[in-house]
């Protein structure tokens, strides 16, 4: 059951998560050239949602958007996604890799992509902040919140990227 | 010619990303000190000569422009190079770095390719 499909739940309630749809193809570009650019596997978008696989081990990490505006961007990856990153980044096998090691790399990802997404939607004369990535359990694509993601494929897999807050109401400032 | 070179980032992974571009520039004997934040970096610079320092700018304990500040007012260190490599550059916050004695502030993600020049131009001077 998810939680904004009842009748007496108004639209706007989910107002403030803008509808990243909109610049998805903005955004698949910055993931992409992020991510690819430092060795690791082909990043393809994908147009349907996974259905949701409780199968799956998640990694989750937020980093909050403190200035100019408020905003979080969530990363989402299985661990199969992180196991490809570290075999790039750290030429380690499978078994070597503990969760520590998967959270830090989770937490670099974010970090980069954060970056790379605010130098888009800050003017160049704004400097913007960003607070230290933080990680958890994942649950958020259980709920309908799910659909304001955006799902990409690495080698196979999927991972998601979720972008909340009045920052992101606006489209890019076109840096 | 050997370098030093302190690396500073509380990522694990960011620092073996840096040290990587690294090993593709600089000579083979060249040597690396991690630092997690700029209060472990202040300790490592007390300690021992560095050539180099590249940090990050967000971290805990004490960020990167912190650090820069310690080591500018300091007459010891006053003179190492300090290159960021940060996820929250943009034109504005690279000015800002230099005022405060930066040598050169690059994007995340790094490559060896983004380096090279900066490396070369900083270790020349």
């Amino acid at each position: 059951m998810t939680a904004n499909k009842g009748k007496n739940v108004p639209e706007k309630q989910t107002s403030i998560i803008p509808n990243i749809q909109a610049y998805r193809n903005i955004i698949v570009q910055v993931i992409q050239s992020s991510l690819e650019e430092i060795g690791f596997m082909e990043i393809l978008p994908v147009q349907e949602q996974s259905p949701y696989d409780e199968s799956i081990d998640r990694y989750r990490a937020d980093i909050l958007i403190e200035d100019p505006h408020a905003g979080e961007i969530q990363l989402i990856m299985p661990r199969t996604v992180l196991e490809i990153i570290a075999e790039n980044v750290y030429t380690m096998e499978k078994q070597e890799l503990s969760d520590e090691t998967l959270n830090d790399i989770i937490s670099e990802m974010i970090n980069i992509i954060a970056g790379s997404l605010m130098r888009l939607w800050t003017p160049p004369s704004q400097v913007f902040h960003l607070g230290l990535p933080s990680v958890g359990q994942e649950a958020f694509l259980q709920v309908d919140i799910s659909k304001d993601s955006l799902e990409f494929d690495m080698e196979g897999s999927p991972f998601w990227l979720v972008m909340r807050g009045e920052v992101f109401m606006e489209p890019p400032a076109g840096n | 010619m050997t370098q030093h070179i302190l690396i500073v980032d509380d990522s694990k992974v960011s620092r073996v990303i840096i040290q990587r571009c690294l090993e593709m520039i600089v000579s083979a004997e060249s040597t690396y000190t991690e630092a997690a934040n700029g209060k472990e970096a202040l300790a490592e610079l007390n300690d021992h000569d560095f050539d180099i320092v590249i940090a990050d700018i967000n971290m805990p304990e004490m960020d990167g422009k912190s650090l820069l500040k310690w080591i500018r007012a300091s007459d010891k260190l006053k003179n190492i190079p300090v290159v960021f490599v940060t996820s929250t550059d943009n034109p504005a916050q690279v000015e800002e770095l230099k005022t405060l004695g930066a040598n050169a502030v690059l994007a995340k993600p790094i490559t060896a390719a983004i380096l090279e020049p900066v490396m070369e131009r900083i270790l020349a001077q």
